[in-house]
Parts: C-alpha cells; structure tokens; sequence
C-alpha cells in the first residue's frame, strides 16, 4: 500500500492524474485490501476474514464502552476520596493499558484493527494529558491556564508521533484538540486577559498549521488533517469576532473560506468545497449585519444576506460541477 | 508516504504562519498592567494585615502581612474542604470572623490567623455584617478615570448612592494613583484600612496592591497571586452591624 501511495503521488505531481483520482485509486485498493490469498476459494476466505475483524472491531469497541462506563462510575463513587498518587495511578494505568493495546494490534493490516488501534491510542493521548492535569494541578499546584497548557501539549505531544505511525480520525481530533487548549492556555499565562480577537486567532492559526501539514502531507490522512485544520481555522475566526476587531475576523474568515472553495476547484477536491461553503454561510450573514446593519436598518440588512446568499449557493453550485466535471475531463 | 511525497514549502509556511501569528499576539495583543515595587523591598507604614479567602481550587485562607510578607494561614482553618464558607465579616480580637453557611445554618466561625484553629462564635442564627462602604469585606468601589491613555484611581469619602455628576472633590476623594495603563487593566476593589491611612487594592491582574490613602507614594505590590476577584478585611475591622 506504501508504494502504492508513493507512485500515485509522483503521478499526481508529474500531471498524470489529478489529485481526486489519485484518491479514488487509492480507496479503491484500501477496500482490496488486504489480499489474503490468490486461487480457487480466496474470495469466501477473504469474506471470513472480513468478518472476523469486524467483529472483533465491534467487541473492541463494546469493551471500551463498558471499561469506559466503568471508569466513570469509579470515578464518580471514588475519586474525590482518592488521594493524588491514588488518582495519579488510575490514569496512568488506564493510559498504559490503552498504549499497550494499541500496540499489540499496531501490527495487525485489516482496517477495523487499524481503526481499534487508533481509538486505544487516541485514549492513551488522553490518559496522558489528564495524567499531565493532575500534577499540574496538585502537586506543581499551579492554575488552570497553565494546568490546561500543559495537559493540552501533553495530549498533542503523545497524538502526534502515535498519528504519524496509524494516521487515523481519533489520533487527529485529540492532537490537534491538545495543540488548541494548549494555545489558548498559553494566553491565558498573562495576568490581562487579551481581547477575545486573539484568543481566536491563535485557534485559527493551529488549525491553518494542520490544514497546511496535511496538504504538505506531513501528516495523514491528508483529508482529514485538510478538513480538521480547514474547520478549526474557521472556528478560530468566529471566535475572534466575538473581540474588539470583530469585522476584520469576519472578513478574514471570509477569506479562508474562499480560499478553500478556490483550491477546491483548483484541486478537484470536494472536500474543501464543503468547508468553504460552511464558512461561507456561516460569516457571511455575519459579516454584512456586522458592516451594514446600522446604516440601512434590519429589512434591508436582511434582503443584502439573502441576496449574497443565493448568490453564494449558486457560486457554490457552480463549482461543485467545476469539481465533479475536471475528473472526466482528466480522462 | 515517503519523504519525497512530503511539500517542504507547506511545512515552511506552517513554521512561518507559527511565528507570525505568535508574534502579533505577543507584541499586540498582550497588556501588561502597570509596574509596582514589591512591598517587601520599597516599604512604607502599613498599619494592619490583611486577610482573604483564595476559592480557586480548595478554598484557603491568606494573610498578607505589613511587612510584605503573604503567608497562607496553616492547618485547617476552614475545614472540610472550605467549601462551606461564605464571606469575611471582620477580624478583631476574636479573630478572623467567617460566615458560615454550612449544612443550612448561619454560623461565626472565628478562626486564629496564627494557628488555624477555629471556634464558632455564634450558632444560633445570627448574622453580621462587616464595616462597609457599600460592598462586603468592608470593600468600596474605586472611582476610574481614564483619558489619554493613563488611568487616575480616587476613593469615594463617603457613601453615595447617585452617580458621580455634580459630586464635589471632597466627596470623590484625593487622587491616590495616577499612572499609564492599558484600556484593559482595571482595579476591581478598594479596601481601605480601618484607621484611614493606605488602600489595599484589588486588580484584573490578580495582585493585591497598598497605596496611601493621600496619595503620598505609589502603590505597592504585597502579592500577584491574589484573587481576581476577592473579599479583603484588615485586621481591626469590627462587624458593625449585628442584627437577629
């Protein structure tokens, strides 16, 4: 499968596919995968095998609801009489637990493994960062802006190698929701709270680093991190509206919504169309009330939106075909 | 993937969006409140010290002391947990005085400012009210100025209950601090001393400041690790007002 990515990507960069192709190439052989057996019967073995692991998935994930379950109620019932090494113990010891599980079926190739795998490991992240919590908290008896840095760095410190190892949605959300909370807690460091203009900015700032890795393909999968980085960006600059230079955050929200409707047609990839589009109809509105609302009143404020708002659907529209249409053009 | 497949320029422009964002946040977006001298090294006459309540995590008591020094009071002065207790009244020679409002009942506890130890002084329902200029903890609203970038800090002399149009200078009180400040910085409460002679002051920043009350010198620092937002009383501050 690794070669198969390299070559496809060499093709990509060389213009003989485009980059949707590529990625429907490449699911293509994912679902193929794995080759189990060549010859007369390998199909119905292949099936059993197919099944086996979807159901040891299914009683992965049964298992971690009813440890998860347990936890909470332990957690509830006991953990305000425990003391700091007693509570310092449970979650590092759930923390192991899930990394050596995780490890155990690192090897394994069917893609539930490789789904469980990154779940275990994406609770190890966790473990660890609520473990950071804790010392923070009680023993270093820090605050809480630098309890949540250094919990937040922790859980994107540990996501981010076990992610480059088994690139999966889990390992994302925690590592990139770590690098968030750290940034924001770094902030929070300085005695006067900033304007929430920069609180927001810094959100929008780890979310356009992870858009970029991805697109970079540093990290993977390169959908994923494009989309996660593409949300987290946008959520960045709703949160900075909510400052003192609200309309430049709108307006540079704006931006990068039609920044990835642009790439989305450059690049044929749907994905980004659709988080531009969100951000489109998300800022837009807001942005317009924001600059005209005063001036012309509320019906002709609201006629402006709607306006815009068709427009950008048919824009949209527009591009989607621009989108779907370039792979046959490619063929 | 493989490290050929890997875009160096997108990795760049990843370090360099880092850089450049963490740059405008620290060089615009970042105030600092105004500077002060420590107390401890700059000192001047403090007459009493001065007790507060920290409720961030399991709440404890602190006493700042006029020699500069901040301790947090040892033992368990309290008790379970602290959850359970609600503001300063006073500090006389009883101690410091606590209403508590554990388990449904309205009690005084009086707690030693040296050992910790404590002693209900009243269990019977009774209620005390501190000597205050309109905010409890015998605290008062500082009257801000703030033009042209600096801002100009008086305390009220006497209580008012309108705004602070056609109030006179006598009534608004001296200027006690004037300084530059960013339009963030604030100071959220003024505690002044029983005898009249310094402040304590309470900012957004989360330090406890001394300043005299006739604008002799300029504040100083007892603490940065204070409450953001906190009930102070002095030492020598009698509950004025008991009632059944």
């Amino acid at each position: 499968m690794e070669e198969l990515e390299r070559r496809l990507a060499v093709w990509v960069d060389e213009g003989v596919i485009s980059s949707g192709q590529a990625a429907r190439i490449e699911e293509l052989e994912r679902r193929r995968m794995p080759p189990i057996a060549t010859g007369p019967g390998s199909g119905a073995l292949r099936e059993r095998e197919t099944r086996r692991t979807a159901v040891a998935e299914a009683v992965g994930y049964l298992g971690a609801v009813l440890a998860l379950t347990a936890v909470g109620l332990i957690v509830s019932d006991v953990w305000p009489e425990l003391r700091t090494g007693g509570q310092l113990a449970l979650v590092g010891l759930l923390g192991v637990l899930a990394l050596g599980a995780g490890q155990a079926l690192s090897g394994q190739a069917a893609p539930a493994m490789a789904r469980l795998t990154g779940v275990l490991w994406a609770a190890a992240a966790v473990a660890a960062a609520w473990f950071t919590g804790i010392v923070a908290a009680e023993l270093v008896v820090v605050g809480p802006a630098a309890t949540a840095t250094g919990a937040g760095a922790t859980a994107t410190v540990v996501a981010v190698p076990l992610l480059l190892r088994r690139p999966g949605l889990p390992l994302h959300l925690v590592a990139l929701a770590g690098a968030v909370v750290a940034a924001t807690g770094a902030l929070g460091l300085y005695p006067l709270a900033p304007d929430p203009f920069y609180d927001g900015l810094l959100v929008a700032a780890v979310g356009g680093v992870w858009f970029l890795l991805g697109r970079g393909r540093w990290i993977a999968p390169q959908r994923v991190a494009e989309v996660l980085g593409g949300l987290v960006a946008l959520g960045g600059m709703q949160a900075a509206s909510f400052g003192e230079l609200r309309v430049q955050a709108l307006g540079l929200g704006l931006l990068l919504a039609a920044g990835a409707v642009a790439l989305a047609v450059q690049r044929d990839a749907q994905h980004l169309l659709i988080v531009g589009a969100l951000g489109g109809f998300v800022l837009l509105p807001q942005l317009v009330v924001e600059v005209f609302g005063d001036a012309i009143g509320a019906p002709a404020t609201l006629l402006i939106v709607g306006l815009l708002l068709v427009l950008l659907a048919v824009g949209l529209g527009r591009a989607r075909r621009e989108v779907a249409a370039a792979p046959e053009a490619d063929r | 993937m493989t490290g050929r497949d890997r875009s160096v320029p997108l990795l760049l422009a990843a370090g360099v969006l880092v850089v450049a964002v963490v740059a405008v946040v620290l060089f615009v977006g970042v105030e600092r409140p105004p500077a002060v001298e420590p107390l401890a090294t700059a000192p001047f006459e403090v007459p009493a010290p001065l007790a507060w309540i920290d409720r961030d995590g399991e709440p404890s008591l602190w006493v700042a002391e006029p020699d500069g020094r901040v301790r947090e009071v040892e033992g368990d002065p309290l008790g379970d947990g602290g959850e359970a207790y609600g503001e300063l009244l006073a500090w006389n020679d009883g101690g410091i005085l606590v209403q508590d409002w554990s388990q449904g009942a309205e009690r005084i506890a009086a707690i030693d400012p040296d050992t910790g130890s404590r002693a209900f002084v009243s269990d019977d329902g009774t209620t005390l009210r501190s000597e205050a200029h309109g905010l409890p903890g015998g605290g008062t609203a500082p009257l801000i100025e703030r033009r042209d970038g600096r801002l100009t800090l008086r305390i009220p002399t006497e209580h008012r209950d309108d705004d602070r149009d056609g109030a006179d200078d006598d009534a608004i009180g001296p200027v006690i601090w004037d300084t530059e400040a960013p339009a963030s910085y604030d100071v959220v409460t003024a505690v002044p001393s029983p005898d009249g002679s310094v402040v304590a002051l309470g900012d957004n920043a989360g330090r406890l400041l001394v300043v005299p009350t006739d604008g002799s010198t300029d504040p100083r620092l007892w603490t940065d690790r204070a409450p953001r937002y906190a009930q102070y009383v002095w030492e020598g501050t009698e509950p004025a007002d008991v009632a059944r």
